[in-house]
């Protein structure tokens, strides 16, 4: 046998089949679930000795998801959004929500790939979600725009928004246009 | 319609394998010949370091739902089980086979034509996977600004808001994390 990394990637085809085919795949290591579990406890402590007094004197402003610190709309005037392809959709009944956000974009020399209603329009927190890799692009969209969640992409927004768009805006209730 | 598997990024080869066994065989044709590379720098020796890649692999299809692209990029996650793999064979002087057992796989025999191939190939190999390999080891600051900087072509500014850090920061995190490759790449090569 002389094609060792040909019969490497055959051994490898084959056993994801058998692993797709019956649905078997390993969440999380035994180990892994040991360090997970420890993990757990010490943050759970670390929030009940550091975090919760600080949160006390805070208002709650920052859902989950966001791993940037957020900025006020339109703070961040001068930065550049060029080669970052952007997807946006209301997710409002109000009109031209979408269509002011990708101005704000494209002033910016974002690519936006489109703009379209989203077919859930009782949304209440605007959220920015992108594809692996570019959370950091997707962070820059979400402070142009002031939007403080940031998130993967799941796979139904990934489907609805198509192969060109590495970031997607979904704009709910609480969005003001900068 | 998700794009054809070659043009996705690893991270999204990742999140389809479960389902698309093909999109774990793009990842791996992706690296393979690198991460060998880096195998048998270690082990100058063709048949360890085939061992080594089938495991890893293995452990990394066997895995691939546990990896998180909020943690890191996915050469990152390969290398860092590629690290344990060596790890392994350093501890027990044997390479770990619990991955291919996993998932059924035989291990594979080499000939000499195919033992010389994998040779050949890492020699060839040698620059670019010591790159990634090295890139992989920074602290995860530098290497987050050198990624974005170098291979995603961002402007300071963009990193530096992104990152919630000051230019400056950014700027001294893109020197020392280049400073240190430069210092690794050559460290070998005096």
């Amino acid at each position: 046998m002389s094609d060792f990394y040909g019969q490497l990637e055959r051994q490898l085809v084959d056993a994801g089949r058998r692993r797709a085919e019956r649905g078997r795949w390993r969440p999380m290591a035994g180990r892994g679930r040991g360090r997970l579990a420890v993990a757990t406890a010490a943050l759970v402590l670390l929030a009940a000795v550091v975090l919760v007094p600080a949160l006390r004197s805070e208002s709650a402003r920052s859902p989950a998801g966001s791993a940037a610190p957020p900025a006020p709309p339109g703070a961040q005037r001068d930065v550049s959004l060029r080669g970052i392809s952007v997807a946006i959709f209301n997710a409002t009944t109000t009109a031209g929500l979408g269509r002011a956000a990708a101005d704000v974009l494209q002033r910016r020399e974002a690519s936006v790939r489109g703009v379209a209603t989203d077919i859930d329009q009782d949304r209440a927190r605007s959220v920015v979600e992108h594809r692996p890799g570019v959370a950091t692009q997707a962070r820059l969209v979400a402070d142009v725009l002031g939007v403080r969640d940031v998130r993967p992409l799941s796979q139904a927004s990934s489907r609805q928004a198509g192969a060109d768009a590495a970031v997607v805006v979904r704009l709910g209730a609480d969005h003001r246009t900068p | 319609m998700d794009p054809p598997a070659t043009e996705r990024s690893d991270e999204e080869l990742l999140a389809a394998a479960r389902a698309e066994p093909e999109a774990f065989a793009v990842f791996y044709r992706r690296h393979v010949r690198a991460l060998s590379a880096y195998f048998w720098r270690r082990t100058r020796d063709a048949e360890t370091t085939a061992d080594l890649a089938a495991e890893t692999f293995a452990a990394a299809l066997d895995g691939c739902a546990r990896f998180d692209p909020t943690r890191g990029p996915a050469i990152g996650w390969l290398y860092g089980i590629a690290h344990r793999q060596l790890g392994t064979l350093a501890r027990r002087g044997t390479v770990e086979q619990r991955a291919r057992r996993r998932l059924g796989m035989v291990r594979l025999e080499l000939d000499d034509a195919a033992l010389e191939r994998i040779e050949a190939d890492a020699v060839r190999e040698g620059p670019q996977a010591r790159v990634l390999e090295e890139l992989a080891g920074l602290p995860a600051e530098q290497r987050a600004a050198v990624e974005a900087r170098v291979l995603h072509e961002l402007d300071y500014a963009q990193i530096a808001l992104a990152a919630g850090a000051s230019e400056v920061v950014v700027r001294k995190r893109v020197s020392r994390g280049l400073a240190a490759l430069r210092g690794r790449l050559g460290r070998d090569e005096g």
